[in-house]
């Protein structure tokens, strides 16, 4: 079996208010093939219920980044209360949904995806020697990268559910003096 | 500890025939020295979809079978189940891609609630299914797949089968993989997208 490291744990965006499920799911999708990941749906849920819809989407998308290493993204996107609703933007009457969102997003790198260091305890062991000692460097890149497609997919999404009235800032490195 | 570290590196010992000669002993069992064989290709990785509420049974019924049989998928029912309030329904979809490889695409239908409640949708009365359903799609490649008497090809002797898991395991390998199971699941994919638009899902779509 494949060894799974947990990179990202719980990145987790909540909101409520105005939005379109349809363009949000859209948007993902695409995000996730125009960076190549294959595609993979585990669930798709949606109950109808009198206080409006709930919705559950678990995504798992996974992209190889060679024979030996690949990325895989675990979106867990939840809906409550779920309605339609008609507002006026520029004049025109739209419809969009009205809810409350939970996203919990995961990073996983999966490390020897094809089961090919696991025959043998001495190829194990071989495996584990390697990836602590020689090619760490490559590891932690692969990590790296992992990291910055979670937040890069996070950011995307923020700005889709216009998350940006108030920012934090960007991070600063202290000033030298100051320490 | 037998063979120490230099254990490690050796081959596990293949096990030796058994043979019962002698005329007490239990009743010779026939093992073919043929390598094991599976037409599969493994599987692919299931894609469900759940839902809960009211919709129409009988169209998205004939809404799966019609997109499966307009993609040239020969459609077989392999179980109805109804023992109200559930009912548990097969379908069974495979196509001939080429002379050797048979994509299969297989729906698994659960659903536990009412059925036939009458509905007034755009002022005509309409039967529908009030109830929580699952649906499960999977797909499986199949090379070489049988002849037109269901008889399996390539494996009436020992030979055959050898020849035809190097093919499989060596010279096909990679466009088994690449090129025909990842066809049949962006196939599959397309299906649940279809599915979901069907069901005016709010997370519909599938832009592979």
């Amino acid at each position: 079996m494949a060894e799974r490291r947990l990179v990202v744990d719980h990145m987790r965006l909540k909101y409520e208010g105005l939005f379109d499920l349809f363009e949000f799911y859209k948007l993902i999708d695409n995000w996730f093939r125009e960076k190549a990941f294959d595609k993979r749906e585990i669930r798709n849920q949606e109950h109808v219920r009198q206080d409006g819809k709930y919705v559950e989407l678990v995504l798992m998308p996974w992209k190889k980044i060679s024979d030996y290493a690949r990325h895989v993204i675990r979106i867990e996107l939840r809906v409550f209360n779920l309605k339609e609703v008609v507002v006026e933007r520029d004049g025109n009457r739209v419809k969009v949904n009205q809810g409350k969102v939970d996203i919990i997003l995961d990073g996983y790198l999966d490390t020897d995806h094809e089961d090919r260091w696991e025959q043998k305890p001495f190829y194990f062991f071989m495996r584990t020697l390697f990836d602590k000692f020689v090619y760490r460097t490559y590891s932690t890149q692969y990590e790296e990268l992992l990291v910055e497609n979670v937040s890069q997919l996070h950011t995307l999404m923020k700005s889709f559910l216009n998350l940006y009235t108030h920012e934090f800032g960007t991070m600063r490195l202290p000033e030298m003096s100051k320490l | 500890m037998a063979g120490g570290i230099l254990g490690l590196f050796n081959r596990p010992a293949k096990k030796e025939e058994e043979t019962h000669s002698s005329e007490s002993g239990p009743i010779e069992i026939h093992t073919p020295k043929a390598p094991e064989y599976s037409a599969s290709m493994g599987g692919l990785l299931p894609a469900t979809i759940k839902f809960k509420g009211l919709y129409d049974l009988e169209g998205l019924y004939k809404f799966m079978a019609n997109w499966l049989r307009q993609r040239r998928y020969e459609v077989h029912e392999t179980m109805y189940k109804s023992k109200p309030p559930e009912l548990e329904i097969r379908l069974y979809g495979e196509r001939k891609h080429t002379g050797f490889v048979m994509w299969v695409i297989t729906v698994y239908y659960h659903s536990w609630g009412e059925y036939d409640v009458d509905v007034v949708v755009n002022s005509k009365k309409k039967k529908m299914t009030n109830a929580r359903m699952k649906l499960v799609l999977n797909g499986d490649v199949v090379a070489p797949y049988e002849d037109i008497f269901g008889r399996p090809r390539w494996t009436s002797n020992s030979i055959e089968r050898r020849l035809l898991n190097l093919f499989r395991n060596w010279f096909m390998k990679r466009e088994l993989e690449a090129i025909e199971m990842d066809t049949l699941y962006y196939e599959m994919y397309k299906f649940h997208g279809a599915i979901k638009d069907f069901l005016k899902y709010e997370a519909k779509g599938n832009v592979y």
